[in-house]
């Protein structure tokens, strides 16, 4: 199995192929992006571990370009971020060469325009799959398992605990800006509406070594995703939170400020804050070094209401990479194939997604009541 | 004698020794001259911004303090076991 790799060179794509190497599956790797040194330097690591890969220079707002080098690939996996200019151009060079995508889609609009693209690749048969990381990915994931329990779903609140200390790559601090200056989509009341994003502020209890978190609401692709699975719900909305509030704080200042409007402009502030980082760091309450996802769901089982919690806490990297890399196999082989633009949610069974993660080292935590 | 170009008027020299003194007799509105307004303002407008500033400041330092005196977990984390996401 031959597999392209976008943006192969950052956080989470340099864990994604490091993944794919170490499957029997992959026979093959091409890692693409912009930077030749970045990529030149993953595929030198692949090497050593006896992986056979090689390096391409992709410019993956191109369709033409990603097309042209999808071909006679058996998936293209994307983690070039952030994914508001780049999911929809690189899915779009997929769908023309013919090629399963997936990616790990995060930004709200970038999804949209990836949904948009579902009567082209039914056209063509090509699975497309949007948004395979952890949030959304796992999430939605995490939200049909509890489903299951609830039998009808009410209320649905997606919860992230992000640290400085464990997400370091640029690609995520944009995102994360940008998540909190867009409009937060949600659903309240049987109602999409948009609500200022990075307000309404709430302590979100998650797995340790996390624990408390302030969150706010922000704009995230779930919104959307899950409202097409649970149309009926009441309530529906994403919530974000930095470990260390210092730097939430500060965070929040810069995204009221217009910051994360523009990916310019937020590389530029991202660039003159750096000096301050290392004292952000410092400054308790200090991160725990990994990144926190909960998911509460609560519905009505018969008559009486029931509220199912699960939550998981990693490194941020392999929280991304790790269901980013069974969704490739499964696609890859062509053990899950139907045409058109999906959502892990979706496409893959949970239980059976969800315990392939399990056998990965991941740890899926269940809220129960009372102390241990 | 002649009024001098800052309005004062030069009322005598006196040289005893080395040092020359010249004695001056304001004009009425040489102290509006000498001593402006937009100065004292200046160092008040700087000096309550420096005071808000350090107010705001302590807040902060108070709103991270604060994270330390957390509420009680509202319950406990339980993993999730293979077996358990198999068995149906």
């Amino acid at each position: 199995m031959k597999v392209l790799l976008l943006g192969g060179s950052g956080v989470v794509g340099q864990q994604v192929s490091q993944g794919l190497a170490a499957r029997s599956e992959v026979t093959e790797l091409v890692i693409a992006g912009r930077h030749r040194a970045g990529i030149e330097y993953t595929v030198q690591r692949l090497r050593s571990k006896g992986a056979v890969a090689s390096p391409a220079t992709v410019d993956v707002t191109d369709p033409d370009e990603v097309a042209a080098h999808a071909e006679g690939a058996d998936v293209t996996v994307s983690c070039a971020g952030p994914f508001l200019a780049r999911d929809a151009s690189a899915a779009q060079g997929a769908i023309k060469a013919g090629v399963p995508y997936l990616s790990l889609g995060d930004d709200l609009t970038g999804t949209r325009k990836v949904l948009e693209l579902d009567e082209a690749a039914r056209i063509a048969d090509v699975t497309v799959v949007t948004g395979c990381g952890f949030s959304p990915g796992i999430t939605g994931l995490l939200v049909a398992l509890a489903a299951e329990e609830t039998r009808t779903v009410e209320d649905v609140e997606i919860s992230i605990a992000a640290s400085l200390l464990d997400s370091k790559g640029r690609a995520t601090a944009v995102h994360f800006l940008t998540a909190l200056a867009q409009p937060a989509g949600m659903v309240y009341d049987h109602r999409f509406v948009h609500e200022p994003a990075a307000s309404s502020p709430r302590l979100v209890f998650f797995p340790a070594p996390i624990g408390w978190v302030e969150t706010f609401r922000c704009g995230h692709p779930e919104v959307v995703s899950l409202l097409e699975t649970y149309p009926a719900v009441r309530s529906l909305q994403s919530r974000i939170g930095l470990e260390e509030r210092a730097a939430m704080d500060l965070a929040r200042v810069a995204a009221g400020a217009g910051v994360g409007q523009s990916e310019r402009l937020t590389r530029t502030m991202l660039r003159l804050s750096r000096p301050v980082r290392p004292v952000l760091d410092r400054v308790p309450p200090k991160g725990a070094r990994c990144t926190g996802i909960r998911v509460d769901v609560r519905g009505r089982d018969e008559s009486r209401s029931t509220s199912v919690s699960f939550g998981m806490a990693d490194r941020f990297a392999r929280l991304a990479a790790l269901p980013l890399v069974q969704a490739a196999i499964e696609l890859g082989t062509r053990r899950v194939s139907k045409g058109g633009v999906h959502t892990p949610d979706r496409l893959f069974e949970p239980r059976g997604f969800l315990a392939s993660l399990i056998d990965g080292g991941l740890h899926v935590m269940r809220l129960e009541p009372g102390r241990p | 004698m002649p009024a001098s170009s800052s309005g004062s008027e030069i009322l005598g020299f006196d040289t005893p020794r080395s040092t020359i003194m010249v004695t001056f007799r304001a004009a009425p509105w040489a102290h509006q001259t000498c001593r402006p307004y937009s100065r004292p303002m200046l160092t008040r407008l700087l000096s309550a911004g420096a005071i808000l500033l350090a107010g705001a400041l302590l807040m902060w330092a108070a709103r991270l303090l604060f994270h330390s005196m957390l509420p009680e977990p509202e319950g406990h984390w339980r993993e999730v076991t293979l077996q358990e996401l198999t068995a149906r």
